[in-house]
């Protein structure tokens, strides 16, 4: 203890004889330093499906020029808000018992943390249940059958409700595909898919009477399974064929909701924020840049303004091509979607 | 019942059984409880009759006369005259067995009309009137609906052709436009007009029946010139191509379109012709001639479901030009006339969305879009003059008091 304390009581005297003999220094501002941790989530999918299998390795954070430290990803799980679209027009009216199941079989699959919705398709498209929690066992009754078919419509009206910043949307559609009365076409319906921010499953079911069949004949009744199948594929769902006269194990119930939808990728980067230039102009710009067949959803923390801008870049796992993009972070649509490019 | 009787001889639990449901005659749901029991106890039935109980349980499954379908009609007829349409209304809402209801209409409404001789004309346009009510309450029940429907008609038309009756006329016109029924439209149009000739609203309703006919219209129709779809009779078809039933029913549009030329002269319905006249040169692909029909409909109409409907024809035609904008402002403009309507706004949202106007196109569809019971005058489109129904009906119960 003796040692240290004259240890402490030289090293000051050595100080104050430093400090007499040295010049004063001109005045100049003072700037606190230090690391802010800056939380950049962000989401890759391609075509509506996660990039699953990213490492830190393969993001670039770019903050006004100034490339950042990644130093961590965390993985995280997403919860799914589910849109069931029960088709209760004539065409299917003989049938609603055995959708009612399918449905039931769907909204069982939820986890309590998700939600769902219920949409009918009749000559009026309507939305019975709102967006709720799965507080209980979920139950769903469709009303009875009848009138003309707005497929499409119903489709678009789904595709087009905004994702949640921090869900997943998924819209499962259950119809035998006939469309008599939509506004809306399949070149339209395409476009909307294109860029949705949902995955759309279509659950084909067969017409639920010989004359319903018969109106398959009629002019202008539109059933393009096909397109229906490629507006599908185009928001990263598909078409699941539950026509009787399909396979067995085809007709199984679907688990929709998967897994694999409800992952995400959170990058988390560690930044040295001397660089106040960086830091300041990240306040500032505005520019958005982008071009990529990849969907990039990027949620800014609280730590950046809500109006920031900050670029980053991802390395695809398939290392062919580096994606690299600038995005403005709107304040109440963080995740805004940056690119639709085919 | 009578199967019952007839099993009665051989089984005592046949027996039992009628003579319990004939004691719970109004319990038909106990009565399917005892003859289920007396199913599952089958092994005390002789075979011949395990396949005559569920005969029998058919037979009790059969809707018995309820006591909603004996509805007294004097005493609706009577409420309605006096004015009190909420008491009729409710009594007839309460009728589940339309096929009873018009019987009584033929027995006990007839009498009523005729206990009044002083009074015998009104009283026959109420009677007609409730009638077209039940109807209306009636309009899945296809036979009962029909039945209603003859059974006015033919009362109406015993006095004279006056300005009741022709307001009856349109307003069953219209209830059966709302049934789909092209036929029994034509079968009634017959009558209608032997009593009021040339009466415009009548030819429309022929139209609009043809053009239900070739329902529903293409989607994105492409557009043509108008000398080669006059060349061809409407028939458009690339060399080599097989004409499908898609052609022929472009062949009847194309063939419907004199008929609505004719008719635009006609006094109040003009504007409403060219707006169904804009609609089909539209998806025969004349655009230049659609448009200018459009326009003019919109010009002339004060009638907000022709200015919606115009207007919305409009944008689905610009749409089909590849003209976005004015698709844009044609669905905005139409959505004026019809807040919320449920087409207008989704193809509105949908030309928003692909134009990466997201917020704008979300703001569309929250705006109570999904919430059933908007007014939108696209899917009255094909069921003609329905709309028109409250109001036709409204003046009816005025003049029936």
């Amino acid at each position: 203890v003796t040692r240290c304390a004259a240890g402490i009581a030289g090293g000051v005297l050595l100080a104050q004889a430093f400090a007499a003999q040295a010049p004063q220094p001109p005045t100049v501002p003072m700037f606190k330093s230090g690391t802010v941790d800056v939380v950049v989530p962000v989401t890759v999918l391609s075509r509506n499906v996660p990039v699953l299998d990213l490492t830190v390795a393969d993001f670039d954070i770019m903050d006004n020029g100034v490339r950042q430290r990644v130093r961590e990803l965390d993985p995280r799980t997403l919860p799914v808000d589910v849109t069931l679209i029960v088709d209760t027009s004539g065409s299917t009216a003989g049938i609603l018992d055995r959708l009612a199941r399918e449905a039931g079989n769907i909204l069982a699959d939820l986890h309590p943390t998700d939600r769902y919705r219920v949409m009918t398709i009749n000559s009026f498209v309507t939305e019975v249940m709102p967006m709720q929690a799965v507080s209980a066992v979920p139950l769903f009754h469709p009303p009875a059958g009848g009138g003309m078919s707005a497929v499409y419509d119903a489709l678009a009206a789904a595709l087009m409700h905004p994702a949640m910043l921090d869900r997943r949307h998924v819209v499962a559609a259950m119809t035998d595909g006939i469309d008599t009365i939509s506004t809306i076409g399949l070149a339209r319906l395409r476009e909307v898919a294109k860029r949705s921010e949902a995955v759309l499953h279509v659950l084909l079911v067969a017409p639920s009477s010989p004359s319903n069949r018969s109106n398959l004949l009629l002019p202008h009744v539109e059933r393009d399974l096909a397109g229906l199948a490629e507006v599908a594929a185009l928001t990263g769902g598909r078409l699941h064929d539950l026509r009787p006269r399909v396979d067995a194990k085809r007709r199984r119930s679907l688990s929709y909701c998967s897994d694999a939808l409800r992952c995400a990728d959170a990058a988390a980067s560690s930044r040295s924020s001397d660089d106040r230039t960086a830091w300041s102009a990240l306040r500032t710009s505005s520019s958005i840049t982008c071009s990529s067949r990849w969907r990039c959803r990027a949620i800014c923390s609280a730590a950046i303004s809500a109006r920031a801008t900050f670029a980053f870049a991802v390395r695809l796992p398939n290392g062919s091509s580096t994606w690299s993009c600038t995005s403005a972070v709107g304040k109440r649509r963080a995740n805004r979607l940056l690119s639709d490019a085919p | 019942v009578s199967t019952g009787v007839a099993l009665e001889r051989r089984s005592r639990v046949a027996r039992t059984g009628v003579a319990k449901v004939q004691s719970l005659s109004h319990q038909r749901g106990r009565a399917v409880q005892l003859c289920n029991v007396g199913i599952a106890q089958g092994t005390r039935f002789p075979p011949k009759h395990m396949i005559i109980a569920p005969l029998l349980t058919a037979l009790l499954l059969y809707p018995a006369s309820t006591p909603a379908a004996a509805a007294d009609v004097s005493r609706i007829l009577t409420s309605y005259e006096q004015g009190d349409h909420a008491a009729a209304l409710s009594e007839l809402a309460a009728v589940s067995d339309f096929t009873a209801l018009r019987k009584q209409f033929e027995d006990s409404g007839r009498r009523w009309v005729n206990a009044d001789p002083s009074n015998r004309e009104r009283r026959r346009l109420v009677a007609a009137v409730v009638a077209l009510e039940a109807a209306h309450l009636a309009v899945n029940d296809r036979t009962a609906f029909k039945r209603l429907l003859e059974w006015g008609c033919t009362l109406i038309r015993r006095g004279s052709a006056d300005a009741p009756e022709r307001t009856w006329h349109l307003a069953a016109v219209a209830l059966i436009q709302r049934s789909y029924d092209g036929r029994f439209l034509l079968d009634h149009l017959r009558h209608a007009e032997s009593r009021f000739p040339g009466e415009p609203r009548f030819l429309l309703a022929r139209a609009v029946n043809a053009e239900y006919r070739i329902w529903p219209a293409p989607k994105n129709p492409v557009a043509t010139t108008e000398a080669r779809a006059s060349a061809s009779g409407g028939l458009v078809l690339p060399v080599g191509m097989i004409p499908t039933l898609r052609h022929a029913s472009d062949m009847a549009a194309w063939r419907l379109i004199p008929r609505l030329e004719e008719l635009k002269g006609e006094p109040g319905i003009g504007p409403e012709v060219r707006m169904r006249l804009g609609h089909l040169y539209y998806r025969i692909g004349l655009f230049e001639r659609a448009e200018r029909e459009l326009e003019l409909a919109a010009e002339l109409s004060t009638d907000p479901h022709v200015l919606f409907l115009a207007r919305y024809f409009r944008g689905l035609l610009r749409e089909s030009l590849g003209d976005h904008t004015g698709a844009i402002a044609a669905h905005s403009r139409a959505l004026e006339f019809a807040p919320g309507a449920q087409s207008a706004s989704i193809a509105l949202a949908s030309l928003l969305f692909s134009s990466d106007r997201r917020d704008e196109a979300t703001r569309r569809l929250s705006r109570g879009l999904l919430v059933p019971g908007a007014r939108d005058p696209w899917l009255l489109y094909q069921a003609g003059d329905y709309r028109s129904w409250p109001a036709l009906i409204d003046e009816l119960r005025a003049r029936s008091q």
